[in-house]
């Protein structure tokens, strides 16, 4: 029959209460997912790298040669067979010039074989100059940028590549750099800040600074079998290192015999080339000179002739000069002589002007005494012509008688011929004559009248007119006259009688006119004279005048003529000026030529001296390369080979170190986890069990058998944990493991994400376990309710006696408490196995929590202490031998100079012995005991161990206690296979590394030998800057670990430990949370009547919830207080569990811690407390105490 | 006016999609130094009713009147002062806390109100002045709800509320408990409402309310109570 009924009653209990349902789930899901999450994630830590080392073909073997090994032997290497894959790597540290400072970068050739890259970016070098770079520790480039060396390297170092200047193409992990650890460099500041790959064909050298090889798939990572595996392999490897080695070193012989003899015929050649060359160029040099000296002589030549120029030009001047203030000067003076020439010539015409006024004035007088005279004048004048008219006639008629005289005297003629003659001759003259006779008469006449107006008719006046008419009746009748002679006669003493006449008439008046005349003559002549004065002045001043404007006109012209001589002169030296002007330009350019001349001459001369002295410094150079090279081959050592596996990579020996801490933590704390899981589970539901007798009754009364009864419970606590192993197991196993990855992922960056790792084997036992357990005890439970009969069952069970508390016997104190306290102390003590249970419950979580903060504290003490406290040394310096005095006291005073003293021992690996424990440490060895203390510093608390003496031994307090060694015991010292007994004498602090110290001496007696010294540790001086590039470059020096270097490392294990801390605490809260929520949720539903009665009573919200939770909140406290010396054994238990080769731990809590905890723990109570709160709010109150119980 | 008043009240119980009527329309009312007994058959709602009266449970419709204050609307702290201060309870299972002595018990709700009566006088009122330190695991049926009863008492409430007081007690002892209600009540001029599905009881009440399928099916008064030594059932 389908019991439908039943089903559905199991399944709804699921429903009814899902806060207990889910609770159990969530505490299984926390406790189960925890512990295996935890267990799984080193696996798939590990896996991730395995894969990641699978996929990148990761080397099993690096060999290592002092001569490096070429194409050649690696060629060889790989016909014998013995490996998957062999391939060689360039690598040179070069400095790379960034914005701010170089950053030494670890350059490496792009392999193909093995340890390939991992693409994370852009693509992979195709040609030369390109370059993929390190994606985790370069930062700030981008795909396209260029890197470029920086001029810092040294020249050798730059020669190392084919190129200086590279163009990233792509972003690359490398399995060769598993975690952040670039290494440390001689180059720069001692620290290499990431890697770069670039092509082969890149690197210009041909020997290969390592060879890889890959065996094949050996074994899973850091398993048992790779070891083997690998450590069969080693031996062979090892030869064939060594083999290829020394052929490398036959064929480099040879090689370098040959080359360096050809470079001798070189040299040889080119010996003979300089000489001819500077045979030439010194001739060639000579010319010049020559061709300069004489541009030189001809420059002197023009410049002197310019000077003589200027002199000329300037004499020239000085003379222009002063001929034209000669000029000047007789201009000026002609000037001034003008100037008083006008002067004079102005007083000159105004006198003139005076006399003419004088003059004039005496003219004028003259002229009215004339006018006064003028009558007699004019009668004078008529006279006068009268005069001249008779004179005339008389003279004519004279002339004409003596003619006609001459002709009546004639000798030859006769008489009559002379009186014809006379006749004739009279003839033709008398009409003249006649004429002229008139003209007497008239004139008479004339003057006849005058005298009339003059003197009036007077009696002398008719005379004379008688005479007059005398003359014209003689004139008319001349043809009266016969004779000649006669009338020639008559007329002229006609003439002669008028005249005489006339002048009778005219002799007073003449008289009066002759003094008149004379006056005026006088005036006349005074004004003649004044008129020939002023004539001959005018004449003079009109002559000055002329002579002035001559003299004006000379002075103006000389001006123009002085002023146009004067710029024809300027013109003149101007351009005599310009000339020499020229000339000079002309002198200069040819100066500047010379000059440049001269330049180029000593620079010809300089790059001539350059060159020779470059050739000379090649042929010097080449000498000393031949020399060197010689001298190098002579020095080439056979070379050594060394074979390193995997554990010398420091990525990978790290991984496996910082893995394996997860793994130890996972070993133990997760039982714990598991155990208050189970232990809540169940309290969980025997409780359950115990409220639902009833129904259990009711069922067993309905005939249902006890194995259905108990079906319920058994699915209800089944589902819940397989449930919860079921979702919290798969869950958690990738949760954890990826969270404690990201944790990871600061150091480690050559995966994203973890490969999923679920360990089925443990699941199903997790799984198992928790479900087993469970149903076991509710089925424990279930038995023995079930015992009872049903109507038992069905009964309500009895309510606890309530009985007296212990301290109500001590009425003094327990008068004192409140009803409320009292109710509380009743309540606790009358459910024991409840309180206990909430006891245990919280106490077993905060326990959790501190155990967490605990693992963080011991922790994160621990490399601050070493290294303060300890490990005072800063650099631990390897060497490939030990040096020798002169060697040690040099390294000591470089060391000294840049960074502190140093201290040489000898170091070991070595194990030690007792009974069945053997543990490897490291050996060291002095004979320094007393300046030890200052490297490693020697003390156990506060008390100083003394270095050892002879056959004891000094061990590290890890080391001891896991040999369980006391001071006094004795320990097998186990150095190179051979077994030693020391005893122990001193145990001292130290958590990183194992050691083991004893003196030389002790050495000495066990060995036979004293020990190698082959390590120097140096102290660091304040202040000073990073020194291991420095010590690195010491010869000798193979390795230099820094101590912040190891701090860093083991810093960064110590974070990624604390992320697993925070994770636990965070779990460990979580399941707190849970308990407490349990606890008093299962509190609640047991006192649900209760806690009506006291609601219905009239309890406050806030006063009924502290009734109730009064008591949890005192059992919170108590078991958090409780949990706290829990909590530290915890914590002491895990710490001591957790194993890591490098590092122990000091077991400790801080003070914060424990504070920390108990506050979470209240915290979360009080959280469920407001939860519940809410919860008590809603309970019905009337139905929960109508119910029967 | 009355001291108690019920007016058209009605209490509809929620769950899910299910509705379901416990009261409907209840009007009555009570006056005070009254016992009112309040008779119905089981489910009919009279326990709703009494935890409505008693501020345990909230009305849907209508209102309740107690001493002119309408407590159906009085927000939850002063519903629970009014519980505190106002109300004794007296339930069928006594509901003592197991943990304290008979003393404390009644002393918790003495504690919590204004002017209560002396407990331990109290005890020593319902007959168990010997029994001060007995927790109740080590008394009777009988001296249980007296207990209770003395712890509703102290608290000198105005109303008495008893929920089948006498529910898990035997006849004789029952009875007892009836006197001893009815005596309590009438000497201090408390209200007393007792809650039965014993009709017999009706005839002790000076006012008997019927409660059938969720309403008033019918009020009485009594002139004159039957004492309760007197009725026989």
């Amino acid at each position: 029959m389908v019991r439908t009924a039943i089903r559905k009653n199991n399944i709804r209990e699921i429903f009814r209460s899902p806060g207990r349902y889910f609770a159990i789930l969530g505490i299984i899901l926390l406790g189960a997912g925890f512990f295996c999450g935890l267990r799984v994630t080193r696996d798939a830590i590990v896996k991730t790298a395995d894969t990641y080392f699978d996929r990148t073909s990761f080397y099993d073997y690096q060999i290592v040669s002092t001569l490096g090994y070429t194409e050649t032997e690696v060629e060889a290497i790989r016909a014998l067979g013995i490996a998957e894959a062999v391939e060689g790597m360039y690598t040179k540290d070069l400095l790379v010039a960034l914005t701010e400072e170089d950053a030494a970068v670890h350059f490496m050739s792009l392999p193909s074989l093995v340890n390939t890259v991992d693409l994370m970016e852009g693509r992979l070098p195709e040609k030369s100059g390109e370059i993929v770079i390190d994606r985790y520790m370069a930062s700030g480039f981008e795909l396209g940028d260029e890197i470029a060396l920086s001029d810092q390297n040294t020249q050798e170092d730059l020669e190392s590549l084919a190129t200086d200047t590279f163009t990233i193409v792509g972003m690359v992990n490398s399995p060769l750099f598993l975690n952040y650890e670039r290494g440390s460099t001689s180059i720069g500041s001692g620290s290499l800040s990431f890697f770069a790959y670039v092509l082969p064909e890149d690197f210009t050298g041909d020997a290969y600074s390592a060879v890889y090889l890959r065996l094949g798939d050996l074994g899973f990572l850091y398993s048992d079998e790779y070891e083997e595996a690998a450590d069969a392999a080693e031996e062979s490897i090892s030869r064939i290192a060594e083999d290829q080695a020394q052929q490398r070193y036959v064929r480099l012989v040879q090689e370098n015999t040959e080359k360096l003899t050809d470079g001798e015929k070189e040299y040889l050649l080119g010996m003979i080339e300089y000489n001819k060359g500077k045979a030439k160029a010194e001739k060639e040099l000579a010319d010049a000179e020559d061709e300069l000296r004489d541009a030189q002589a001809e420059l002197i030549l023009g410049r002197m002739q310019i000077i003589a120029g200027k002199q000329q030009l300037a004499d020239g001047k000085a003379e222009a000069e002063k001929e034209f203030a000669e000029a000047d000067k007789k201009l000026s003076d002609s000037l001034k002589q003008l100037r008083d020439g006008e002067t004079v010539y102005a007083q000159g015409l105004a006198d003139y002007q005076a006399g003419q006024a004088k003059y004039a004035a005496g003219l004028t007088q003259y002229n009215s005494s004339v006018s006064q005279y003028k009558d007699v004048f004019d009668l004078l004048a008529v006279y006068n012509d009268f005069q001249l008219e008779s004179n005339d006639t008389q003279t004519a008629l004279t002339a004409l008688l003596s003619q006609m005289t001459m002709l009546g005297v004639t000798e030859n003629m006769t008489l009559d011929e002379q009186l014809a003659a006379i006749d004739a001759y009279w003839t033709e003259n008398e009409d003249d004559i006649l004429d002229q006779m008139e003209d007497v008469a008239d004139s008479a006449e004339a003057l006849a009248d005058a005298l009339q107006v003059y003197t009036g008719n007077t009696a002398e006046l008719k005379e004379f007119r008688n005479r007059i008419a005398a003359i014209r009746t003689l004139i008319k009748n001349k043809d009266k006259v016969d004779d000649s002679v006669t009338e020639i006669r008559s007329l002229i003493s006609a003439v002669r009688d008028l005249y005489s006449s006339a002048s009778k008439l005219m002799t007073s008046l003449t008289a009066k006119a002759q003094s008149a005349q004379k006056e005026l003559s006088k005036a006349a002549s005074q004004l003649a004279q004044a008129k020939k004065q002023l004539d001959a002045a005018k004449k003079q001043v009109d002559a000055a005048r002329v002579t002035l404007d001559n003299g004006w006109t000379a002075y103006f012209k000389g001006v123009d003529e002085l002023d146009k001589q004067r710029a024809a002169a300027e013109k003149k030296f101007a351009d005599a000026e310009t000339e020499l002007a020229d000339a000079e330009v002309q002198i200069e350019d040819g100066l500047a030529e010379y000059n440049d001349g001269l330049v180029k001459l000593d620079k010809g001369r300089e790059e001539t001296g350059q060159k020779l002295a470059d050739a000379e410094q090649e042929l010097a150079d080449a000498r000393a390369e031949l020399d060197d090279g010689w001298e190098k081959l002579h020095d080439l050592k056979e070379p050594t080979a060394y074979t390193l596996g995997r554990w010398a990579n420091i990525g990978y020996s790290c991984l496996n170190n910082d893995s394996m801490i997860v793994s130890n933590v996972a070993k133990v704390f997760p039982f714990f986890f598991f155990l208050v899981a189970a232990l809540i589970c169940i309290t969980t539901m025997t409780r359950m069990v115990e409220e639902q007798r009833g129904q259990l009754g009711v069922l067993e009364a309905l005939g249902y058998s006890r194995s259905t009864v108990m079906s319920k419970y058994l699915f209800y606590a089944g589902s819940a944990s397989l449930l919860g192993c079921g979702i919290g197991i798969p869950f958690l196993c990738w949760l954890f493991p990826q969270l404690i990855w990201q944790a990871y992922r600061i150091m480690y960056n050559f995966s994203y994400t973890l490969e999923y790792v679920l360990d089925w084997k443990l699941a199903i036992i997790t799984t198992v376990g928790y479900v087993a357990a469970i149903l076991f005890v509710t089925w424990l439970t279930l038995a023995g309710l079930l015992k009872q009969a049903p109507a038992a069952l069905m009964r309500p069970k009895a309510p606890k006696l309530g009985k007296r508390v212990l301290l109500e016997r001590i009425p003094l104190i327990w008068n004192r408490l409140s009803f409320m306290w009292k109710v509380t102390l009743r309540n606790i003590f009358r459910y024991r196995s409840r309180v206990l249970m909430m006891l245990l419950g919280v106490a077993g979580c905060t326990a959790l929590m501190i155990t967490g903060y605990g693992i963080r504290d011991s922790i994160s003490d621990v490399v601050t202490y070493q290294y303060s406290e300890v490990t005072l040394y800063e650099y631990e310096v390897t060497f490939s031998e030990e040096p020798d005095a002169e060697g040690k006291s040099d390294f000591a005073k470089t060391a000294a100079r840049y960074s502190g003293d140093s201290l040489f021992v000898g170091s070991f690996n070595a194990s030690a012995r007792r009974e069945k424990t053997e543990m490897d440490l490291t050996l060291i060895s002095t004979d320094s005991g007393g300046e030890f203390s200052r490297y490693i510093s020697l003390h156990k608390g506060a008390e100083e161990v003394p270095y050892p003496g002879r056959g004891e031994a000094v061990i590290n307090n890890a080391a001891a206690e896991d040999l369980k060694l006391k001071i006094g015991d004795p320990v097998t010292l186990v150095l190179d296979e051979q077994e030693y007994q020391l005893t122990v004498s001193g145990i001292f602090d130290n958590y990183i590394y194992n050691f083991l110290l004893i003196s030389d001496e002790t050495y000495q007696d066990m060995t036979g030998s004293l020990p190698e010294h082959k390590t120097a540790f140096v102290l660091h001086r304040d202040g000073a800057a990073d020194a291991t590039a420095r010590l690195l470059n010491f010869s000798g020096v193979l390795n230099v670990t820094a101590g912040s270097v190891m701090k860093d490392r083991i810093g960064g294990i110590m974070d990624n430990l604390v992320y697993i801390v925070i994770l636990t605490i965070v779990c460990a809260a979580a399941l707190a949370f849970i308990v407490i929520y349990n606890l008093i949720n299962i509190n609640i539903n047991e006192r649900l009547r209760e806690i009506a009665t006291v609601k219905v009573l009239g309890f406050y919200r806030g006063e009924a919830a502290v009734y109730v939770l009064r008591e949890n909140l005192l059992l919170t406290l108590l078991g958090a207080i409780a949990g706290i010396p829990l909590g530290i054994l915890l914590n002491s238990f895990v710490m001591g569990s957790i194993q890591v080769d490098l590092v122990s731990f000091i077991p400790r809590v801080k003070f914060p811690s424990f504070v920390w905890s108990v506050f979470f723990t209240i915290l979360f109570s009080f959280l469920v407390y407001l939860i519940m709160m809410r919860r008590l709010e809603k309970i019905n109150m009337a139905a929960a105490l109508k119910a029967a119980e | 006016m009355s001291y108690i008043s019920f007016e058209n009240v009605r209490k509809v119980y929620k769950s899910g999609e299910v509705e379901i009527e416990a009261l409907h329309d209840v009007s009555f009312s009570i006056e005070k130094g009254e016992l009112c007994v309040i008779v119905g058959p089981s489910g009919a709602g009279k326990t709703t009713l009494l935890n409505i009266l008693g501020g345990m449970d909230t009305l849907t419709d209508g209102r309740v009147l107690l001493d002119g204050e309408n407590i159906s609307a009085l927000p939850a702290r002063r519903l629970v002062g009014y519980r505190r201060q106002e109300i004794g309870f007296v339930f069928q299972f006594y509901n003592l806390i197991e943990n304290l002595t008979a003393l404390e018990n009644v002393q918790l709700a003495a504690q919590v109100c204004r002017e209560p009566l002396d407990p331990a006088e109290t005890l020593r009122n319902v007959g168990l002045g010997e029994r001060l330190s007995n927790f109740p695991s080590q008394l009777s049926g009988g001296e249980q709800q007296r207990v209770a009863i003395a712890r509703a008492l102290a608290k000198n409430p105005k109303l008495l509320l008893c929920d089948e007081p006498t529910g898990a007690l035997d006849y004789e002892t029952g009875k007892a408990i009836l006197k001893l209600l009815s005596d309590t009540g009438r000497k201090h001029g408390m209200t007393v409402i007792i809650i039965t599905h014993n009709s017999a009881l009706t005839a002790m009440a000076d006012r008997v309310v019927h409660i059938k399928n969720g309403t008033v099916s019918g009020m009485e008064i009594n002139p004159e109570p039957v004492p309760i030594e007197e009725i026989e059932w």
